[in-house]
């Protein structure tokens, strides 16, 4: 036996167990969101990596469809009160919808508010909300079913992408949302955290159904 | 790739994605990141096994997630002529691992302070158990006092069966260094080792054919 054969001889540590692995990957998936969803703005190589990455980790829990009505409740809440144009709006949910991915599967429905352009209450920042409000609907809805199905890496993307709603314009900006809305959603990011699903099921049922 | 991915069946999918060398699966995961997941099931146990020999389960579990992060967030630079990108993720695992060192010499202690276990039926069994005992102990010893430079190659070639040219990839450097590398690295651990009676196969010139 030569040097490298009593090198390789040395004792072996046991493959990855299934559940070991499932956590390896959720820790891999969920540094990809950490990198992605921090905010857009100041320095730093995440920046080149935000839509991308988010894509990549949710790609890793080929979870199903998930099905979130609109953006309901959350429509009625903010507002700039500035007068802005379709292309203003259209811009805007382009902007927000390359910067957010939703979750594995799920692809942004058209989200131009026709009916506030119809009587001329279209106001600047409606396109950000349509988007971030969806996206919140979109990853909420799917903490919900992966915990449900006992998805811990599913679990572990969403919490990471549910932290960062407090940080997202629609959320943080004083003109568009109040004490009151900040309280709700730093009451979601502490359930997601704590594992405890009651203020995302309210959150659910009382802004995206 | 995607477009063609969403259109096939599965079992389609999957010939699609085998038929994909690690190099057009990085390529395409510039434009299409969820490919990177692929890297990910396919490279997972190798890393994962060669970190975890290095530096014990618990570090080594959570390197491994590193090693595919830092290779997603670099993987614009990954030389597209290599078509497995199994050496240029264990470059990235050795380099990782070398920021736990003080783990991995305490890995290598544990291992050189391992204990024959277990009921023997005769004196005969017993010292063989006993000899084998030191003699892993001895072994991890030895690797434990090499060059960290050095001990990189030998563990590379030993525990991830990486070639001299997968281990120059792996690190970079010539593969006229990974060969005086291993040499240097099995001289001396022929050297401490030599004087053992554990070890009498050592006690020959070292083959320089390596």
């Amino acid at each position: 036996m030569d040097e490298i054969e009593l090198v390789r001889s040395l004792p072996a540590p046991a493959p990855a167990s299934p559940t070991e692995r499932d956590r390896i990957r959720a820790s891999f998936a969920t540094g990809l969101v950490q990198m992605a969803t921090r905010p857009r703005t100041g320095s730093g190589w995440w920046r080149r990596l935000s839509r991308p990455a988010v894509l990549a980790a949710t790609a890793l829990f080929l979870a199903g469809m998930v099905t979130v009505v609109a953006a309901g409740v959350f429509a009625e809440w903010g507002g700039a009160g500035v007068a802005a144009t379709e292309a203003d709006i259209r811009a805007e949910i382009a902007d927000m919808q390359a910067a957010i991915a939703l979750p594995p599967g799920e692809t942004y429905p058209d989200l131009f508010p026709h009916k506030a352009a119809e009587t001329n209450n279209l106001a600047k920042y409606l396109g950000v909300q349509q988007v971030q409000f969806y996206a919140m609907c979109s990853w909420a809805t799917y903490w919900l079913e992966s915990h449900a199905a006992n998805d811990a890496g599913g679990v572990a993307v969403a919490t990471a992408v549910i932290a960062e709603f407090p940080t997202w314009q629609a959320i943080a900006d004083p003109r568009l949302a109040d004490d009151t809305i900040r309280r709700q959603i730093d009451e979601v990011v502490a359930a997601a955290a704590a594992g405890d699903r009651e203020p995302i099921d309210g959150l659910v049922a009382a802004a995206c159904q | 790739v995607q477009e063609s991915r969403n259109r096939i069946t599965p079992s389609r999918q999957e010939w699609v994605m085998d038929s994909l060398s690690d190099a057009d699966i990085i390529a395409h995961s510039m434009r299409d990141p969820d490919l990177f997941a692929e890297i990910f099931e396919r490279h997972f146990d190798s890393v994962y096994a060669y970190l975890v020999r290095r530096v014990g389960p618990d570090v080594g579990g959570d390197l491994t997630a590193d090693v595919f992060l830092a290779a997603f967030e670099s993987r614009g630079r990954y030389d597209l002529s290599r078509l497995i990108s199994r050496p240029w993720l264990l470059g990235i695992a050795t380099n990782l691992a070398h920021r736990h060192w003080r783990t991995e010499r305490l890995r290598l202690e544990s291992i050189a302070n391992t204990a024959p276990s277990g009921e023997v039926d005769t004196e005969d069994e017993t010292v063989e158990r006993v000899d084998a005992a030191a003699a892993v102990s001895e072994v991890a010893d030895a690797v434990a006092s090499l060059d960290a430079g050095w001990r990189d190659v030998l563990l590379l070639i030993a525990w991830a069966d990486l070639s001299y040219a997968e281990v120059s990839e792996a690190l970079d450097i010539p593969i006229g260094t990974v060969r005086s590398r291993l040499s240097r690295a099995r001289q001396q651990i022929r050297r401490r080792l030599a004087a053992s009676p554990l070890f009498p196969e050592l006690s020959y010139p070292l083959d320089t054919g390596v």
